[in-house]
């Protein structure tokens, strides 16, 4: 296939495994004499601009024999492919990471970082369970909430402006056991893509990043099973070929066990959580890929207890469950020149609370809900401009809490019903590449719109990412982004919880929309694998989301009436030093930022403080091989405190009845005071089994330590009396200290 | 049986014996000294004023320390006037803390105005209220209902409203037979956006308290300012909160300028049922 322009050709193809046919993603292309680097993009395809009469072009993988063709050869070939270097368990440890740096030095988007699999698994870990979205929180850009919580901070943005996809399906829970681990089972995880500017036109909703995670491709050549036996939870998967070639399947569950274990000391651990993934993957044809996913998750956390025994039912108990289900279905194909991707979800999060004390009870129930449809196609224009559109339209039904009492609580939570709020919530975007000499640029529009009973809203979002090759292995980069967001998550800002609640706008309620700026600059030292890149951004908000102060938002429904919106900014600058080649890998990331907010009926419409503005961020992650057995890993991170407003005094006035005296809190500025800063080292010693020609299993041994000096990482702040001064004070618990863990994981392949 | 004591000691190491240290929270600036009004009820005074001053966040120690402390924010000699009607009346510090005015003239739905200077930054203090028509039971009904575990009090009145907007306060207090006040009371806020100017019935009931025989139950209405209302319905929403120091700030509302507390003139009306 290819397309003749000036004396060069157009060439087209797929890189794939001589074995199994699986694409070789983010592969390695050199075009010798000119020495340009190019590489596969996720599905193993390329599309380079050749001399076929003077170029040479390599192809080379980790773990493969590299290939080298003649220009003109390769117009003869669709498909190269690629032998494996090392044993028969060496075709399931596809890793591509050093093309990860060069893709996204060569990517015209900078604020874009890609996580596989395969590195996630090579770093320590709470409990010996790998995390994408913990491993998340050690990039540029992203801070964390307390400790445990599977929330983030992007760039000086709330916890609820990230968009998490999965398939393409928006995921609004991310975490189990309360946030310290997420409902991302690794084992079907392919890759995870961040993106915290320069969006590209199709990503929309949110205003701070998109988190696009991926299910792995499944091997359709041979049956393939991953387990992990861990502290906290194991995992089991297993993929099978229905049809070779073809069709495969891949189902995989986890679940926390420490409640069976607890048991065996006589011990009531009242908790667990369990999930199940189920993937099917399609290969139609050379041109058509069908990819069915399934995920269901639940957290259940069930007690009771007798008060008295002497008195016939004083009990109290709670069963609360939480979980998600998502179905996704993808289709990718190419008709003529044209490619098509088409997602296709239904996901829906749902959680419920039954409480009994005594006579009194209280249930509490809520859902969201949503079916959604992303159309993307496009083509090449000519070899130097390529043109992307689509649409996408979302249903999305909010039912807030339903909350059913009776006894004596029921004066204080009263029977509701909630109000079912139902919105749609669509886009048409389109982004136009191009190549100009050294200049690269992506123009985008994103036309978003709501729909709802008693509002509509349309918001224009122009995008623009400019690359600008300065020499060999430089580039500037470039962006300024417009997002908007249609739904919000009420939520105490100085607890996260499980149960908070997703709320779309209203006629009162209007969008939030952040613009963003970023300029940056990139460096590749190839010789040596490592790309450097530092970024400055500036995003100013509008319409974010507060509280009236002195709003109670446990159970409460009537949430327009205590809501306020004001403004906020953010600005930084990031630093990234990254090397995925060699023995020794790894990050160095370095965030200086502030964050902003003003709110014209908070702090006397005086500027404040983010909660979550943390002025330094630094993360050191590497792992060093040391030969093919041994491996050692390292996390060591760095962050500034976070923002609180404490009582600074009080004062006595008489109380209503006038019988006695009411204590009246005092506060300073809001969010005046920093928090003490964390700081925390894991580290882990992965020993690998021997691998053996034509062995058919192979384990690995996780040895993991988790917080190795036992620093607490703060997860909330207490008041504290001390007895020998007499006086309180306050001061931030961690809940895990230093927590030493093993895991044993095993692949076998047949 | 040795197996799960071992595994029981091991988790329990795990988990517990390696928690980490909390982190102190340091740099926490206390607040500036300032006067605070508070609208006092004294038997056979018209009006009753006392001024404290507020104190550090992490003073601590038992109730009687805290009644020693309040003892010493007391602040007297200061000269407190009344401005109302054009006139002025200068305030009696009677008793440490507390003023009274006895010749105040009482006219309903005047504007009472509070001066003195603040003894801390020597800038004015002052604070106005209006005094409110009262507004009392028609009639009133408590009955006690004993549930399987605890009591409860249904309150049932009646009342008047008057011609237009009026915002009304129910307290319920406890006193034991010794004639201790038991809790804290039980505030109910009511608005008459829903029946203004006509007659009401209103019910409420008094829950998560234990009655005995012997006790006395102290209800009590008024028709309080629109300020205080809202002041009342902030302070009842934080009711749930077991130590305000962990939510979010509240910065509750004052009528006080240039100090705290709420200067604030209603007239109650009180009834008494004992419990037999």
């Amino acid at each position: 296939m290819s397309a003749t322009f000036a004396q060069s050709i157009l060439v087209k193809g797929i890189l794939v495994d001589d074995k199994s046919k699986q694409p070789l993603p983010f592969a390695n292309i050199q075009i010798l004499p000119k020495n340009k680097v190019y590489s596969t993009d996720s599905l193993g395809k390329y599309q380079l601009i050749i001399d076929p009469s003077s170029d040479t072009i390599a192809f080379s993988f980790i773990g493969y024999e590299s290939k080298r063709f003649p220009g003109a050869e390769l117009l003869e070939q669709m498909v190269i492919s690629l032998k494996s270097s090392t044993t028969t368990l060496d075709a399931v440890e596809i890793t591509g990471n050093r093309t990860v740096i060069i893709e996204q030095f060569e990517n015209i988007r900078q604020s874009k970082q890609t996580l596989k699999q395969e590195a996630i698994m090579q770093l320590p870990s709470l409990g010996g369970e790998p995390d994408f979205i913990k491993v998340l929180t050690l990039l540029p850009g992203v801070t964390q909430g307390v400790e445990g919580s599977s929330d983030l901070f992007i760039r000086g943005g709330a916890a609820d402006q990230n968009l998490v996809l999965m398939n393409g399906a928006t995921v609004y829970n991310t975490g189990h056991l309360f946030g310290f681990l997420s409902v991302f089972n690794p084992a079907t995880i392919g890759e995870v893509n961040l993106m915290t500017g320069g969006f590209p036109a199709e990503y929309g909703g949110r205003l701070s990043s998109i988190i696009d995670i991926r299910s792995k491709k499944l091997n359709n050549d041979q049956v393939e099973a991953e387990n992990g036996i861990g502290l906290i939870s194991s995992r089991a998967s297993i993929q099978i070929p229905l049809i070779k070639d073809k069709l495969a399947v891949q189902v995989a569950v986890r679940r926390t066990y420490a409640d069976q274990v607890a048991q065996l000391a006589d011990v009531d651990l009242p908790y667990f959580f369990y999930d199940l993934n189920m993937n099917l993957d399609w290969q139609i044809s050379d041109k058509t890929r069908i990819q069915y996913g399934f995920y269901s998750g639940e957290d259940v956390l069930s007690f009771s207890s007798e008060r008295d025994e002497e008195v016939v039912g004083d009990e109290a108990g709670t069963e609360f469950t939480i979980g998600n289900a998502i179905n996704t279905l993808t289709v990718s194909s190419e008709i003529a020149d044209w490619y098509l991707n088409t997602d296709i979800y239904l996901s829906s999060f749902d959680y419920n609370v039954n409480s009994f004390f005594q006579d009194n009870f209280l249930k509490v129930a809520s859902e969201i809900q949503e079916v959604g449809i992303t159309q993307k196609f496009g083509r090449s224009l000519t070899d130097q401009d390529q043109l992307h559109l689509g649409f996408s339209s979302v249903h999305r039904t909010v039912d807030p809490n339903l909350i059913n009492s009776g006894g004596q609580v029921s004066e204080v939570f009263p029977d509701s019903e909630g109000e079912d709020r139902e919105m749609l919530e669509s886009a048409l975007f389109g982004d136009w590449e191009f190549e100009r000499g050294r200049l690269k640029g992506i123009v985008g529009l994103r036309m978003s719109a709501a729909f709802l009973d008693n509002a509509n809203y349309f918001q224009p979002e122009p995008r623009i990412s400019l690359r600008y090759s300065l020499k060999e292995h430089w580039a500037l980069k470039a962006s300024y982004t417009r997002m908007s967001q249609y739904i919000h998550r009420v939520s105490s800002s100085s607890f996260a919880l499980p149960t908070d609640i997703w709320y779309p706008v209203s006629a009162d309620i209007k969008p939030q929309t952040a613009d963003q700026f970023t300029l940056g600059i990139s460096r590749l030292i190839e010789p040596v694998g490592i790309s450097l890149s530092s970024e400055i951004y500036y995003k100013q908000m509008r319409n974010l989301m507060e509280f009236k102060e002195g709003t109670n938002l446990i159970l409460n429904n009537d949430f327009e009436e205590a809501l306020l919106q004001g403004d906020g900014n953010s600005y930084g600058i990031e630093y990234l030093a990254r090397r995925d080649v060699g023995r020794l890998k790894g990050w160095l990331s370095y965030t200086l930022s502030w964050t902003n907010r003003q709110f014209a009926e908070l702090n006397k419409g005086n500027t404040f403080p983010a909660r979550y503005d943390r002025r330094h961020n630094v993360s050191l992650v590497s792992n060093y091989e040391l030969n093919d057995r041994w491996s050692f890993s390292m996390v060591w991170e760095f962050i500034s405190g976070a923002r609180f407003t404490p009582i600074i005094g009080y004062y006595a006035v008489p109380n209503s009845a006038v019988t006695g005296v009411d204590l009246i809190p005092q506060y300073p500025d809001r969010n005046q005071i920093k928090l003490a800063d964390s700081h925390r080292l894991d580290f882990s010693i992965i020993l690998k089994g021997r691998k053996k020609t034509n062995r058919k299993w192979q384990g690995d041994w996780h040895f993991s330590i988790y917080n190795a000096y036992n620093r607490a990482t703060p997860v909330a702040i207490n008041i504290e009396y001390d007895e020998i001064t007499g006086t309180y004070s306050y001061e931030q618990p961690g809940i895990l200290g230093l927590l030493p863990s093993i895991s044993y994981n095993f692949k076998f392949a047949q | 049986m040795r197996i799960r004591f071992t595994l029981y000691i091991v988790v329990s190491l795990v988990l517990v014996g390696c928690l980490p240290e909390p982190l102190p929270v340091k740099n926490i600036s206390l607040a500036e000294k300032t006067v605070v009004i508070g609208s006092q009820n004294v038997p056979g005074e018209f009006l009753a004023v006392s001024l404290t001053e507020n104190f550090n966040a992490f003073f601590g120690g038992d109730e009687s320390e805290i009644d020693l402390l309040l003892q010493e924010l007391l602040i007297d000699s200061l000269e407190v006037e009344i401005e109302v009607a054009g006139d002025n009346y200068l305030l009696d510090n009677a008793e440490p803390g507390l003023y009274l005015g006895t010749d105040i003239p009482k006219i309903t739905g005047e504007l009472y105005t509070l001066n003195f200077v603040n003894p801390y930054n020597d800038y004015p203090v002052t604070a106005t209220t209006p005094l409110l028509p009262a507004v009392r039971f028609d009639s009133i009904a408590v009955s006690i209902q004993e549930t399987q575990f605890d009591t409860l009090v249904n309150v049932s009145l009646k009342l008047t409203d008057p011609t237009g907007p009026n915002w009304y306060m129910f307290n319920v207090q406890l006193f034991n037979e010794d004639f201790d006040k038991q809790e804290t009371p039980f505030t109910e806020l009511l608005d008459d956006s829903d029946f203004d100017s006509s007659e009401i019935e209103y019910d409420f009931v008094v829950f998560f308290r234990d009655y005995v025989e012997g006790d006395s139950i102290f209800v009590s209405m008024a028709n309080i300012s629109e300020d205080y209302y809202d002041f009342l319905t902030l302070r009842k929403e934080q009711r749930f909160l077991l130590l305000d120091g962990l939510g979010e700030p509240v910065n509750y509302p004052t009528n006080v300028e240039n100090g705290f507390g709420f200067f604030h003139m209603h007239i109650r009306d009180v009834r008494i049922f004992g419990i037999d």
